[in-house]
């Protein structure tokens, strides 16, 4: 009877890995661009980064950190991610060097109870900058965000919310002219539209729409600096089931909307890795993951499809000629044929 | 006995049921039933230690043995899965059943796991699960929505259930007008009770599914709104005070929101109660949902606040609740332990408070968190003996 239960309480723990998403098991994180190989392995509680040399460095977490995103910055890493202490939500910053592991404080000044979606902002050489969703409710939060400078964090600015709803889902990139670029999406009422502000120096521009106001949810973008603008992906409720996005703004407008996946696809990301861009999505039903490779102006070029029904967001661990190799979090990696898209 | 909000095929089963109890003959409706959902739905080996196909397969058992003989509920749940993602595999899941009566849908745990994150707004999420209901009604298909579960204290995301109530909220508030149902899983396993999610829920999982035990008390719940009985008293969505701060002071005023998805709120019987007495509360709303205020006066202030929500419907024999809400001090008083009425004094008084409660568990009709002074959800010896002790004491 005891050794039923301990391992039906085994089975449990693993099972309950698979069925639900981001409650326990490991989620594989890479920096979305500027990446030479790292890989995250972040799970409530626990971490560790996977060097390009193969080496895994520990982190220490508490019981109640999560880490959720990964910056390539100079010759290391910066991770945040999240705390949750009962009601409130605070942020967690680490720094990686391949000799230590720091915490780094967050941006002073959180009255509000909750501070999510922690999303880093750096170049080539070192961290400029976060953003985050701040408020004293999840229907409440709002953008903010803070510059690096001088191994500190600014006064966070505030981007004042273009409606009265919740913003959620925010994402960020560094554009080559060196300003930030965030969306996110923002319920105005009747759904959630995405929207834009571009931050230039000390100038944070207010919030615009990049789609219009359509009476249908847009939602979870995915923005990437690419050449000399940048590409944005999310999901945009069509005909009932949602469907992938793919926009371009070139510097000063969006160009119109280029559907991408079939009728539920679902949690784009787009990723740079030898200066080729790359979207990753969910299908939702049968399910499985779907790589693609776009060109400058979000056009697939060639698409794979793992019929792998993980809940678990992949890793492109390696693209080659004809086949491409994603990584799963506990599992065996997967190889796929690149088919071109007419 | 309760007028279903359901569905013009749960209605006739409704009647037939009556009918053939009456006759004494034996029931041959048919009733189709999809149970639509996630993991909790699924309700996979090792959680169902039992192997009964979740509260889905309980549910047909159920249904079956309450004389509905060629009931059957098809379990089409599927692990992980969030609304988003539910609003495309609903469409093949209709398709393969146009001839069902009846889509029970709960789902949303997921998707708890990205709004916490920040990622995806519940907004969006209740957006989604009025689309899949959208799907399943233009088929002549009624629907059932239920609220997910709570999360258990040890669940690795949002254990305190912030975020899940938001869900839960949007739920009842979608729900509270026009004609659609909603089943309260969330009600009846909320306890913020250890011992309770140690009962129904699997051991140590960190996510939070139920064990055999949950899923049984899930199914009854469903056989009840499927056989349109009602058990379970209006419940409480939010309570506020007016000016914050711990202290209870004249002119404070309370509200609270209750809604109610069974025979509808006896609004005359629904009130605040303060220390223990009932207080002219002003009752405004519909039968599914009401709102309750109170403006604090002087002869309220004693030596403490303990604000309780007292709900009943219409139901026949009435379910009543009695939920406490909020406990304030008053400024410079101190209440003692066996003081149920919070006038400062532990007296005649509380002992005829405590009587009618003596020998209850929380969740029995006469149980009272004002006579539970040790707060172990049960009023028996120990705090009739907390009230001895201090017998004949006043706080000052």
């Amino acid at each position: 009877m005891v050794v039923r239960t301990v391992i039906l309480s085994l089975l449990a723990l693993l099972i309950s890995d698979h069925l639900m998403a981001g409650a326990s098991e490991y989620q594989l994180i890479q920096p979305t661009r500027n990446n030479s190989g790292a890989v995250l392995h972040s799970k409530t509680g626990r971490a560790h980064l996977e060097t390009p040399g193969g080496s895994r460095k520990s982190l220490a977490l508490r019981r109640d950190e999560r880490l959720t995103t990964l910056a390539e910055v100079g010759s290391g890493w910066i991770t945040a991610g999240i705390r949750e202490k009962s009601s409130r939500r605070e942020l967690v910053l680490m720094s990686i060097s391949n000799s230590r592991v720091d915490r780094l404080d967050s941006p002073a000044g959180q009255s509000a109870r909750y501070r999510l979606n922690p999303t880093l902002l750096g170049n080539d050489s070192r961290l400029e900058g976060l953003a985050w969703l701040e408020g004293p409710d999840i229907k409440s939060l709002s953008v903010r965000l803070a510059f690096f400078q001088e191994s500190s964090w600014s006064n966070p600015v505030e981007v004042p919310r273009p409606t009265k709803g919740s913003q959620s889902g925010l994402s960020a990139t560094l554009l080559a002219d060196g300003s930030w670029l965030l969306v996110w999406a923002a319920f105005d009422g009747t759904d959630d539209d995405i929207f834009y502000s571009q931050v230039i120096g000390d100038l944070v521009t207010r919030a615009r729409r990049v789609t219009a106001n359509n009476r249908v949810p847009d939602v979870m973008p995915s923005i990437l600096a690419s050449d000399s603008g940048a590409l944005l992906a999310w999901s945009q409720l069509e005909d009932g089931d949602y469907r992938i996005k793919i926009s371009r703004f070139d510097g000063s407008a969006w160009s119109g909307a280029r559907t991408h996946g079939p009728p539920g696809s679902l949690r784009a990301q787009l990723s740079l890795q030898d200066n080729q861009v790359s979207l990753v999505y969910r299908e939702a039903w049968p399910r499985s993951w779907t790589v693609s490779e776009l060109g400058l102006s979000g056009r697939a070029q060639r698409r794979a499809n793992f019929a792998v029904a993980s809940d678990d967001r992949p890793i492109i661990a390696q693209s080659s000629g004809g086949t491409v190799v994603l990584r799963w979090a506990g599992a065996q990696p997967s190889e796929a044929a690149w088919k071109s898209v007419p | 006995m309760r007028v279903p909000l359901l569905t013009r095929g749960l209605i006739g089963v409704s009647c037939l049921l009556a009918f053939f109890t009456i006759v004494g003959s034996s029931l041959q409706a048919q009733e189709n039933i999809v149970a639509f959902g996630d993991s909790i739905t699924e309700g996979l080996p090792p959680f169902d230690e039992d192997r009964k196909g979740g509260y889905p397969g309980r549910l047909q058992t159920i249904l079956r043995s309450s004389g509905i003989s060629s009931a059957t509920v098809l379990n089409e749940g599927h692990g992980s899965e969030t609304t988003s993602e539910g609003l495309t595999r609903i469409n093949s899941v209709i398709s393969a059943n146009k001839a069902a009566d009846l889509f029970i849908i709960m789902e949303g745990t997921n998707d708890v796991n990205l709004v916490n994150s920040g990622l995806l707004s519940m907004d969006t999420v209740l957006a989604n699960l009025e689309g899949m209901a959208g799907k399943v009604r233009s088929e002549a298909i009624d629907v059932l929505y239920a609220t997910i579960i709570p999360r258990p204290p040890w669940a690795k995301q949002d254990s305190t259930n912030f975020v899940t109530f938001e869900l839960i909220f949007g739920l009842r508030e979608l729900t509270s007008t026009g004609r659609r149902d909603l089943a309260e899983p969330y009600e009846i396993l909320e306890n913020r009770e250890l011992a309770v999610y140690k009962k129904y829920y699997f051991k140590k999982d960190p996510v939070g599914h139920p064990n055999s035990a949950g899923f049984a008390l899930l199914a009854e719940h469903f056989a009840e709104k499927v056989l349109g009985e009602d058990t379970l008293a209006p419940v409480v969505s939010g309570f506020s005070k007016n000016r914050s701060g711990q202290f209870l002071a004249n002119g404070d005023q309370f509200f609270a929101l209750v809604h109610e998805s069974g025979t509808g709120i006896a609004k005359v019987d629904s009130y605040f109660t303060l220390n223990g007495r009932s207080i002219d509360t002003d009752v405004e709303g519909t039968t599914r949902r009401t709102s309750l205020s109170y403006r604090v006066t002087n002869s309220d202030i004693a030596c403490g606040g303990r604000i309780t929500v007292r709900t009943e419907d219409r139901a026949n024999p009435a379910n009543v609740r009695n939920r406490l809400v909020a406990e304030y001090k008053v400024e410079g008083a101190q209440l003692l332990k066996g003081d149920v009425n919070g006038d400062c004094r532990v007296n005649g008084f509380d002992l005829g408070l405590l009587g009618p409660s003596f020998g209850s568990k929380r969740g029995d009709v006469n149980y009272s968190e004002l006579a539970d002074a040790n707060n172990d959800d049960s009023v028996d010896g120990d705090d009739l003996a907390k009230l001895a002790r201090n017998f004949g004491k006043s706080s000052d």
